[in-house]
């Protein structure tokens, strides 16, 4: 049998990943992504006596973080903005490529609905199957597919990222 | 199974986040109300580009922009005394946050700085920019005085992303007052963007900010004199320009991010790049934007010069420097989120001009032989060059 994990020790293992998720999931904003995972860890507090029991504490972290996410969608925290096109961040000189294609995706980013980027985000940042993106956001895999495959067509069509997208970063 | 489309995108992610500039800890999470505290967290505020870059791109010091964090690098953690949320009873006896992270999380936190491995050498902009200092170093002095009958001469390359295909060669020479004249030449095809260049600028004349002091430093401004008086010790020099960074972007929440910190990186790079910074105090002012948290390196940059260096990047501001001698090759300024525009149809969203890129292409003394006249206008003629006694004076 392990040892309970303590709670400071989970945090600090999962702190990285949360943030990263949660820097996706916020459309690019470490002051809304840092929030988003302290409330999320909040909530594993709570629950830490039950939580620290589980096979896979991190993964129920995970999956209360984008459940809080979505729950917050439509507030202004979740960093969406309206825009009738892309702004562009293309780039002239290759060596800026890395930041601008980092601020291309935030902006992409922003631009998608709630439930787009959370798809996004569990499917292709965090390697989750169809099934277990489904499992986690209580929704459908037909509705997990359908709202990749309209996050993926919109990302392709930003300017900043067409490049990317066909073939990846340098 | 992924498709090509769907693995590329995975890539690109995984590529694109960055290393968080924080670490969460225990206490932070047990003590913060969260949500509470982000509901009273001010709007950032964020600076439209410049879009009159030809004109001013010598004296464009942006002004407000946050580092956006909200518990930025160097910022005290919550570590005190933190109470569980009280959501329900917990059924059983639980630690003290205190005793969860005990008294080691220090009150005052080292500034983190994200690192970049480059080879087998983990490097971070602090390391990056001593580099720089160092090469500065050892190079010739620039004028510790102006020198007589001259103008600095600065040639600048800036393309707009909005204006695809486009370039400015901006020339700008000015005297110690920050007067002088300035002219663009434009190429490439012309856009519909009201905002993008159509011809090229016949010599305009520059007029310096009134008061004679044309350096700026974070929200600071300088006269000559003033310039070269500022200590060449960093240790000096740190606590007089810090003021600025410890700027509060708030002042009635204290845990905001400070609106200074990439401003006045910024600010200094400016100055860097377009003014005749005696060696000493660019070498200091290297040192100094060493000490400013939240910078990172983002990899290496070759232009079409085949001059290279390595990228930084804080805030919406992106710079490469050549570390071996201590010369900053170019600045990108990014796109910011769309602002509200109102007019005769009503207040609309409408998306900022984008990132803008200014390649430093070179930089130096001029006669004032060199300097165009500029046609027409109230001075009709070249400006006039400082007084050859000179010693600046005080504005």
């Amino acid at each position: 049998m392990t040892e309970p994990l303590d709670f400071a020790d989970f945090v600090r293992q999962r702190s990285s990943p949360m943030l990263r998720t949660a820097w996706l999931l916020t459309g690019g904003d470490w002051a809304l992504a840092e929030d988003l995972a302290q409330v999320a860890l909040g909530e594993v507090w709570r629950r830490w006596d039950r939580v620290s029991a589980m096979d896979a504490p991190a993964a129920y972290a995970h999956k209360t973080m984008v459940n809080t996410f979505l729950r917050w969608r439509g507030r202004r925290w979740t960093g969406e903005i309206s825009t009738e096109r892309f702004p562009l961040t293309a780039t002239t000189t290759g060596g800026f490529a890395r930041v601008d294609t980092r601020e291309s995706l935030r902006l992409a980013l922003r631009a998608l609905p709630a439930r787009q980027r959370a798809v996004i985000t569990l499917r292709y940042f965090e390697d989750k199957s169809e099934a277990e993106t489904a499992a986690i956001m209580g929704v459908s895999v037909g509705t997990v597919k359908s709202q990749a495959s309209k996050a993926i067509a919109r990302l392709r069509e930003h300017p900043g990222l067409a490049d990317a997208m066909a073939g990846g970063m340098e | 199974m992924m498709t090509p489309d769907e693995q590329r995108l995975s890539s690109l992610l995984k590529q694109a986040v960055p290393e968080p500039p924080l670490e969460l800890s225990a206490a932070q999470v047990t003590a913060a109300d969260v949500t509470a505290r982000h509901a009273s967290r001010p709007r950032r505020r964020w600076l439209t580009p410049a879009i009159a870059v030809t004109a001013t791109a010598a004296a464009a010091i942006a002004a407000v922009n946050v580092l956006p964090l909200s518990a930025h690098p160097g910022a005290s953690p919550q570590a005190d005394s933190p109470a569980k949320p009280t959501m329900r009873a917990k059924p059983t006896v639980r630690a003290k946050p205190s005793e969860i992270v005990p008294s080691a999380v220090p009150t005052t936190a080292p500034p983190v700085m994200p690192s970049f491995r480059m080879g087998n050498t983990t490097v971070t902009a602090a390391y990056v920019l001593d580099k720089a200092a160092e090469a500065l170093g050892s190079r010739s002095q620039v004028g510790t005085s102006w020198p007589t009958g001259a103008y600095w001469h600065i040639e600048q390359e800036t393309t707009q992303v909005s204006c695809p295909g486009q370039a400015v060669i901006s020339n700008i020479w000015t005297d110690f007052t920050g007067d002088g004249v300035g002219d663009g030449t434009f190429t490439g095809p012309k856009s519909s963007n009201r905002y993008c260049a159509e011809e090229n600028d016949p010599p305009y004349s520059i007029s310096g900010v009134a008061g004679g002091s044309p350096f700026s430093i974070g929200e600071k401004t300088y006269s000559w004199a003033q310039l070269v008086a500022l200590p060449t010790d960093p240790a000096r020099l740190w606590p007089i320009v810090r003021a600025d960074e410890q700027l509060p972007f708030s002042s009635t929440d204290p845990g905001a991010p400070k609106s200074g910190q990439s401003d006045l990186f910024q600010s200094i790079w400016n100055l860097l790049t377009s003014e005749p910074v005696p060696t000493a105090l660019a070498k200091a002012l290297y040192e100094v934007t060493a000490k400013i948290p939240g910078a990172t390196v983002e990899g290496t940059y070759t232009d079409s010069l085949g001059r290279t260096g390595t990228v930084l990047h804080i805030g919406m501001w992106t710079m490469a420097v050549d570390t071996s001698d201590g010369q900053v090759l170019a600045m990108q300024q990014a796109a910011g989120p769309p602002v509200t525009v109102c007019g005769d149809s009503g207040c609309h969203p409408t998306p900022t001009e984008g990132a803008n890129t200014t390649v430093y292409l070179s930089q130096g003394w001029a006669a004032a032989s060199t300097v165009p006249k500029v046609a027409g206008g109230s001075s009709g003629s070249a400006p006039q060059a400082v007084p050859t006694s000179s010693a600046p004076s005080q504005p």
